[in-house]
């Protein structure tokens, strides 16, 4: 019982999603489970807490390699709770301007967040220094049109086309025309379409109980 | 040749100290490089232009703080434009991270537009959990979705929303995307499925992927990535940072082409001597 029912919820909800879509006397179903589903998003993060408490707690119990940084996550993650919950101003929320809540949004989360995001333009840049060679023809064919949207998409790279072969032939119009509005959305619609197939057949096996992983190994 | 494998085997701090001075360089002496605007940022700033003045836009700041460099500075432009020409703002996020930014924003329409009042030309909705489910049910009722703004105020009794119960009163959505969830949940359903006007703003990572989109009519327009910002602003006429970034980001470009040209050449050279040894 303990898998036949997340097995049954999970088939019937899916069945029910589906009908729904194509009879029209059914759209009310798909209208509240949206509402449901909301909801269950919503509790997912408080989920998501618990098992962060769980998962670090226990690394710190048992001093595992590195446990000093399962304490600071834990210890922000309680420090940020704390102050968002019990530091109210009243008629205001906690991510308004002025309240301490913001001060750390503004002070320490914004720019550690930023700075972590920084970082990979230097490993973007070591990495293809080290790893972007032209061995073969797709390697050379990838690098020529990476080459031609980095150094002429951007307005150096557009005056200086310009100023060897004026006016007469943009390179701006050919990347946009031939490399973004050709190669590339042809690349991303076969990927977006082979992507949506796939997606609808996991989800059948999904509804009909064939693949299981989603309800944990045993 | 020693001094090839050596080159070849650069340590990554002077590759990391080469790509800071190419940032921090143009950054510090700005060229004056002029930007050339793309169809599908036209495209976006007319969908913002046409509209009558008094118009509702809900803005959907979908982005945090590791992308709002890119994101912000259109976001602004497009909300200065707005303002300029009377329309209204509704903000929105459908990302944990959007309300906190999308004060940011309201702090600096503040700072430009004294006589803007909240409530009356802008107001903040804040964050609504439930990925795809918010459009989808914002589309059915709008104020199932947010019932008040983020100060508790119910959206009866907010001037500019007072007679708004259903997503298509408004003229126009935008949404200011970094991912998930963004651009693609407003695409399926704000645009795809209530037929509204979109226009998406997204990191340049991100920019390729939503191109079929705009190609085949859904989206009315897409801002991609800081160049987008910059072309944004030029466009807005406005003074952001987009247009300064642009600089950096082109000899940054520049640089990371040079790099990848010498190891290309280093590792044909060391090939060939290889080989005439072998």
């Amino acid at each position: 019982m303990k898998r036949q029912g997340p097995l049954f919820v999970t088939f019937l909800s899916g069945l029910l999603l589906i009908a729904q879509y194509y009879f029209v006397p059914l759209n009310f179903i798909g209208k509240e489970l949206a509402g449901w589903f909301q909801a269950i998003t919503a509790f997912a993060y408080v989920l998501a807490a618990i098992s962060l408490y769980g998962v670090n707690g226990k690394k710190i119990r048992d001093r595992a390699k590195d446990w000093v940084f399962n304490l600071v996550l834990l210890v922000s993650l309680t420090a940020t709770l704390i102050i968002g919950l019990f530091f109210n101003y009243p008629g205001h929320q906690p991510t308004d301007e002025n309240t301490a809540f913001y001060w750390m949004f503004d002070y320490i989360f914004n720019p550690l967040s930023a700075t972590m995001f920084s970082l990979t333009a230097f490993f973007i840049a070591s990495a293809s220094y080290r790893a972007f060679k032209a061995r073969s023809v797709e390697s050379t064919l990838l690098l020529s049109s990476a080459f031609l949207v980095m150094l002429f998409r951007v307005p150096l790279g557009e005056v200086l086309w310009g100023g060897v072969f004026g006016d007469n032939f943009p390179i701006s119009y050919f990347i946009d025309t031939f490399i973004m509005g050709g190669f590339n959305n042809a690349g991303q619609r076969a990927i977006q379409i082979a992507s949506a197939i796939g997606l609808i057949s996991v989800s059948l096996k999904i509804i009909l109980g064939v693949e299981r992983s989603y309800l944990g190994g045993d | 040749m020693k001094w090839v494998d050596k080159l070849i085997h650069l340590d990554r701090r002077y590759i990391y100290l080469i790509v800071l001075l190419s940032v921090v360089l143009p950054l510090m002496n700005p060229m004056g490089l002029p930007i050339k605007v793309t169809p599908s940022v036209e495209a976006s700033f007319k969908a913002y232009e046409d509209l009558p003045k008094g118009a509702l836009v809900l803005m959907s700041i979908d982005y945090g703080p590791s992308t709002a460099v890119e994101l912000e500075p259109m976001a602004l432009a497009a909300c200065d434009q707005v303002m300029n020409h009377g329309q209204k703002v509704a903000f929105m996020a459908l990302y944990p991270e959007g309300q906190a930014l999308t004060n940011r924003l309201i702090s600096r329409i503040k700072e430009l537009h004294k006589d803007k009042e909240e409530g009356v030309d802008y107001v903040n909705l804040g964050y609504k959990a439930g990925n795809e489910a918010v459009p989808l049910k914002m589309g059915l009722d709008f104020r199932s979705q947010f019932p008040t703004d983020t100060r508790g105020k119910p959206l009866s009794e907010i001037p500019m929303l007072r007679d708004v119960t259903q997503l298509k009163q408004f003229a126009l959505v935008a949404t200011y995307s970094a991912g998930f969830p963004g651009a693609l949940e407003h695409i399926r359903i704000t645009a795809s499925e209530y037929g509204m006007p979109l226009v998406v703003g997204t990191t340049a990572v991100q920019t390729p992927q939503y191109f079929p989109y705009f190609d085949s009519g859904q989206v009315v327009g897409i801002i991609g990535g800081l160049r987008g910002a910059a072309e944004y602003e030029k466009l807005a006429g406005f003074k952001g940072t987009a247009t300064g970034g642009m600089e950096a980001q082109s000899i940054a470009h520049f640089t990371v082409a040079g790099l990848i040209i010498l190891a290309n050449i280093l590792t044909l050279l060391q090939f060939l001597n290889k080989k005439g040894r072998g």
